[in-house]
């Protein structure tokens, strides 16, 4: 029993890093797997707060690293799911305070216990990126559809290629079908010509998102019965787990014209899918 | 006989003190003697250090850890971190709240049976950077248990956090009924179990790492030792690890005029008194009460030494989570929001919140 590795990072901030990793573990979760999150972002901790655990640290990242406390006993269980577990970042510390070999020493444990280890970055480049991308099998990059997130898209997957991690693959999220009809917004066929990356998933702007976040339950947490940004996680999850599911090609929520609109503008008719 | 040395080098996180031949395998009293010894000569250069001791495969009990760390608070030196192969003295060390590792150094690697792999690139590196003590970190306060079948019982529940002490978080006396109680009762009796043994170990569990709660008789073999000096040095530098918490005396107290926002992390020995609010991410962690005279949103233990009389006070109490001596709360999901000053103490074993006169 070995557990896949799996790190969630972007560049640049923002992007919504901390919301996929929450929502793609609580969807693997869903799914059967047992799933433990790593809060890499030491200092600026986030993830206990959108899985609604904060109230629960009594230990953290950092107490495991200087031998304080058992790994166990950091591992905070989410009880409205089968088999979800996080392992929050401490707040009054900073990145240095892990090396990117205790990431890999913890990690190892973890992959004896788990089906997957999903660990959050940090957004940089520097010390808290490395310690999140030193253990990782697989690494999942997160963008946005715009110009200045893409470029550090590009920068991260040049360090992974040099670093000698395996091709990295792309989550485009807080897409709008209509915004990219009309020519107003990067569209998933521009981001991977330039990124030239698998695309594992594709999240569609939704204010439910946020709503959800803020309760601290996120949307993942719906399951079948969720919106289609909910959907679309459990479809990243389906593909992490080697189901081919195709991306759903779904007709943008604009009206007719403009939709002609873009189709003037674009040359075609594009479409919404995730 | 050649004369027992240790030496001092300076590491990323302050200093490591390395007994050498002669003193590695001598009795307690030698070791101690020898680092008094090595220490006192430089007291003024290192004054004000973070320290920690390789110990190899050493047998030190939790009294023994407490006397070094006493004598080394006496010298204003920082005890934080044993590195040690012994089973048994790691666990101690764990119990008064000492680190077993080095983060991301080589010198960890004799403390713990995890094998670094990877080359350490960062040792180098990392060993030139300052250390941020003000902004310094707070270990949690629940001591290791040691105790097989809580550990047991805590893997089960996956963690003590899981666990907290005091089920019905903040109860509300005014509105009468205690909260129903939402978590099993495993949960309660590895709790339970966890106070058992907490109150039954020497060393009281304590989160304040810099400095320690040592029981009574752990202070009297302290005080002993030190032919009559006091083991409690009065605190020099407010936010600076002090030299141990001693709760039924509390010597002075803590006045902060700000706003605490995520991120800062206050110990202090005696009272704490702040007036600003204290945002969701800070914490306060204090030997004696707590007062906030403003919003309460973060993270509070008050009695951190074991002193389960210790109160917590608000003038409006929203916490992410309460900690009273050993016990833990946090607010049930559906408290309402009131803006009323409020009193947070133990009663009956529970951590209860009532209107503050």
């Amino acid at each position: 029993m070995s557990a896949k590795v799996i790190t969630v990072t972007s560049g640049k901030g923002g992007v919504g890093k901390t919301t996929v990793t929450a929502n793609l573990a609580i969807a693997l979760a869903l799914l059967g797997k047992r799933v433990v999150v790593i809060d890499a972002d030491i200092g600026l901790r986030n993830l206990d707060v959108i899985l609604g655990l904060e109230n629960r640290i009594v230990y953290d990242l950092v107490d495991v690293v200087e031998g304080r406390c058992r790994l166990r006993q950091a591992m905070i269980k989410d009880k409205r799911v089968p088999e979800l577990y996080l392992i929050p970042a401490a707040q009054t510390r900073d990145k240095t305070a892990v090396s990117p070999s205790d990431m890999v020493l913890i990690c190892d444990q973890l992959r004896e216990i788990m089906d997957y280890v999903i660990i959050d970055s940090p957004a940089g480049i520097e010390r808290g990126f490395r310690n999140a991308i030193a253990p990782a099998d697989q690494v999942l990059i997160v963008t946005n559809p715009e110009i200045a997130a893409v470029r550090d898209a590009d920068r991260i997957i040049g360090l992974l290629e040099a670093d000698g991690k395996g091709p990295a693959k792309l989550i485009v999220n807080r897409i709008k079908a209509s915004m990219v009809n009309q020519g107003d917004m990067l569209s998933i066929d521009d981001i991977l010509d330039v990124l030239a990356i698998d695309l594992i998933g594709i999240i569609p702007e939704d204010e439910s998102i946020l709503v959800a976040s803020n309760r601290g339950s996120p949307v993942a947490m719906n399951g079948v019965n969720g919106t289609s940004a909910s959907q679309a996680f459990r479809n990243i999850a389906r593909r992490l787990l080697g189901d081919p599911v195709p991306f759903v090609e779904l007709t943008p929520k604009s009206s007719l014209i403009s939709r002609l609109k873009g189709w003037l503008a674009n040359g075609q008719l594009s479409k919404e899918r995730i | 006989m050649v004369a027992p040395r240790i030496s001092v080098k300076g590491i990323r996180d302050g200093l490591l003190i390395n007994p050498e031949e002669g003193v590695a395998t001598a009795a307690y009293h030698t070791l101690r003697q020898a680092v008094k010894k090595e220490l006192t000569s430089k007291q003024e250069f290192l004054r004000g250090s973070r320290v920690a001791i390789r110990l190899g495969g050493r047998t030190m009990s939790a009294a023994q850890l407490v006397d070094l760390k006493l004598l080394l608070a006496d010298m204003e030196l920082e005890l934080w971190a044993a590195l040690t192969e012994n089973e048994e003295t790691r666990e101690a060390a764990q119990q008064i709240g000492l680190a077993t590792r080095i983060p991301g150094s080589e010198a960890s690697l004799p403390a713990t049976g995890l094998v670094n792999q990877l080359p350490a690139t960062e040792t180098a590196a990392a060993e030139d950077r300052a250390v941020d003590s003000a902004n310094g970190r707070i270990p949690p306060f629940l001591a290791e248990t040691g105790n097989e079948a809580a550990v047991e019982a805590q893997a089960a529940e996956a963690v003590v956090a899981e666990a907290p002490v005091c089920q019905p978080a903040i109860a509300d006396r005014s509105a009468g009924e205690p909260v129903p109680d939402n978590e099993n009762t495993a949960g309660a009796t590895v709790a339970a179990e966890i106070n058992g043994l907490v109150s039954n170990q020497a060393p009281s569990p304590d989160i304040d790492r810099p400095s320690l709660a040592p029981a009574p008789e752990e202070a009297g073999l302290a005080s002993e030792a030190e032919a009559g000096t006091s083991p409690l040095a009065p605190a020099r530098h407010p936010l600076s690890p002090l030299a141990a918490v001693q709760t039924e005396v509390v010597p002075n107290s803590l006045l902060l005029r700000e706003t605490l926002r995520s991120g800062r992390a206050i110990r202090y020995k005696g009272h704490v008194v702040i007036i600003g609010d204290v945002n969701p991410g800070a914490e306060i962690i204090a030997g004696g009460n707590v007062i906030v005279w403003g919003k309460l949103r973060g993270l509070v233990h008050a009695g951190a030494g074991g002193d389960a009389g210790a109160v917590i006070c608000a003038m409006e109490l929203s916490p992410t989570q309460l900690r009273i001596a050993n016990q833990i709360a946090i607010s049930p999901p559906d408290r309402q929001r009131k803006s009323t000053p409020e009193m947070v103490a133990i009663r009956d074993g529970q951590i209860i919140a009532e209107p503050w006169h």
